[in-house]
């Protein structure tokens, strides 16, 4: 046991960032109870990096991942995601969640539904969702339902409202809770009173409650705008939101 | 040692530059070797044709643009070249039944453009976030008709010379991936020359870490 175990995480702060390509070798002292994460695998008895980022790592729970940003969303269940219907079938939905492959969403998979009431959803449509299954070889399925529950947990149709298209990495930030864009959100909330669905797929669902097509379109501009700045900048430009 | 026009010594690369998310794809990058210089962009796991489906791998779609006119035999070329040496290193079966599509464009050709097409193509993968066992530099060299070997040679020198090499090396091990010779050269020339483009290759894997590292700190300053 080393005194880095009570540590929580090891902060890359600064200059100080660990990056890692894809191929490099990762030095990891302690072999038991390995946990990888995304970006880095397993082959014969050592572990490699598979895509390029930063390095990350918990020490108490020894696992590893490399933090980085994409555009293309690769679904991992578990993820709340926002979709476009493209197929309308007997027994179950079709959604576009910007994957390889499209996701399908089965009408029981809504609460309180029979094969008599189905939810009404037409192609176009939006649908926030949760991932249930996600494997490489098979199509993603999502739910809108907790079958523990059989509540919607705010999951179902999107009516409405406006789609942002960003980074997963911002999604990832906003869902996270950061205080600087959590401040931002708030501080937007103050003028208008917003509707927010965040996927993790880099899609964020914004509806005003006036929906008044300029103020969304403000909304809009100061979400996307938050997206490339860093916690300083986000704070000046809550600031300059004041006026 | 002669001087080369550009006033480079023999084993000098020209000045690289990267820049990597230029474009709207999944991935893109540029790369240049002086005034050569390739853009490519990379999309995907995306949607596959149904016959183009492989069931256990994704697959790998290469599509090269020259600098004027439509694509042709040379181009073609370059497209197997690509697919075969970034087939080995892509772990494609880890997003099986998908498209991974490759599109580089030249944009400024003197001279080298195979290596700068690849150099290219590996950083828009990293950009992309595809999964690689390994990233891949090439570089190519001549030997002059004074048996001289230069490297990354401009279009003005490729012209007149005994012959011509392109070698593509990956990082961890450095071995060789891909390599291509053109015109008549004795083994000992063939292997100065793998040895000269082989320590050129890490300066390229250099300025690779180096580009990605400035995004990052670009991006992530933000945390810290």
């Amino acid at each position: 046991m080393t005194s880095n175990e009570d540590k929580m995480e090891i902060d890359h702060e600064g200059t100080e960032l660990d990056v890692v390509l894809p191929g490099d070798p990762i030095n990891i002292a302690r072999k038991d109870d390995l946990k990888l994460g995304p970006g880095l695998t397993l082959t014969q008895d050592s572990v490699i990096c598979i895509k390029a980022g930063l390095l990350k790592h918990f020490n108490k729970k020894n696992k590893w991942y490399v933090e980085s940003n994409q555009k293309r969303y690769i679904p991992a269940e578990g993820d709340p995601v926002i979709g476009i219907v493209t197929y309308k079938g007997g027994e179950y939905y079709r959604l576009d969640i910007g994957s390889a492959h499209q996701a399908i969403l089965p009408i029981l998979a809504f609460p309180n539904v029979n094969k008599k009431s189905r939810p009404i959803l037409n192609i176009g449509s939006l649908v926030y969702a949760r991932i249930t299954l996600a494997n490489k070889d098979m199509e993603p399925e999502v739910a809108c339902c907790n079958p523990k529950t059989n509540k919607d947990e705010g999951f179902g149709e999107l009516k409405n409202g406006f789609v942002i298209k960003c980074s997963l990495r911002y999604c990832r930030r906003i869902i996270s809770q950061e205080t600087e864009i959590c401040s931002l959100l708030k501080k937007l909330g103050e003028k208008h009173e917003i509707n927010l669905a965040i996927g993790m797929n880099g899609r964020i669902w914004i509806r005003l409650k006036s929906d008044d097509t300029r103020d969304t379109i403000y909304c809009y501009d100061v979400i996307k705008r938050a997206e490339n700045l860093d916690n300083d900048d986000i704070s000046e430009l809550i600031n300059s939101l004041n006026d | 040692m002669a001087t080369r026009a550009d006033k480079r010594s023999s084993s000098t690369i020209r000045p690289i530059s990267i820049t990597t998310s230029l474009l709207s794809r999944d991935g893109s990058a540029s790369f240049s070797f002086g005034n050569t210089k390739v853009i490519c962009s990379v999309n995907g796991p995306a949607e596959v044709k149904l016959r183009d489906e492989k069931l256990d791998k994704a697959t790998i779609d290469v599509v090269v643009r020259p600098l004027v006119g439509t694509p042709g035999t040379k181009d073609k070329t370059h497209e197997y070249i690509l697919r075969s040496t970034f087939e080995g290193v892509i772990q494609s079966g880890l997003h099986p039944r998908t498209q991974i599509q490759i599109v580089s464009q030249v944009m400024m050709d003197d001279g080298s453009i195979i290596a700068a097409a690849i150099n290219a193509t590996t950083m828009a993968l990293i950009d992309a976030g595809i999964p690689m066992k390994d990233i891949v530099a090439a570089i190519s060299c001549v030997i002059s008709k004074d048996d001289q070997i230069l490297l990354d040679p401009t279009l003005q020198e490729m012209e007149n010379v005994k012959s011509f090499h392109t070698f593509a090396f990956n990082k961890t091990s450095s071995s060789l991936l891909f390599c291509e010779s053109l015109g008549l050269f004795t083994d000992d020339q063939y292997f100065n020359c793998y040895e000269i483009c082989n320590a050129a290759a890490s300066a390229i894997f250099e300025k690779m870490r180096e580009a990605v590292t400035n995004k990052l700190q670009e991006e992530y300053h933000i945390e810290s």
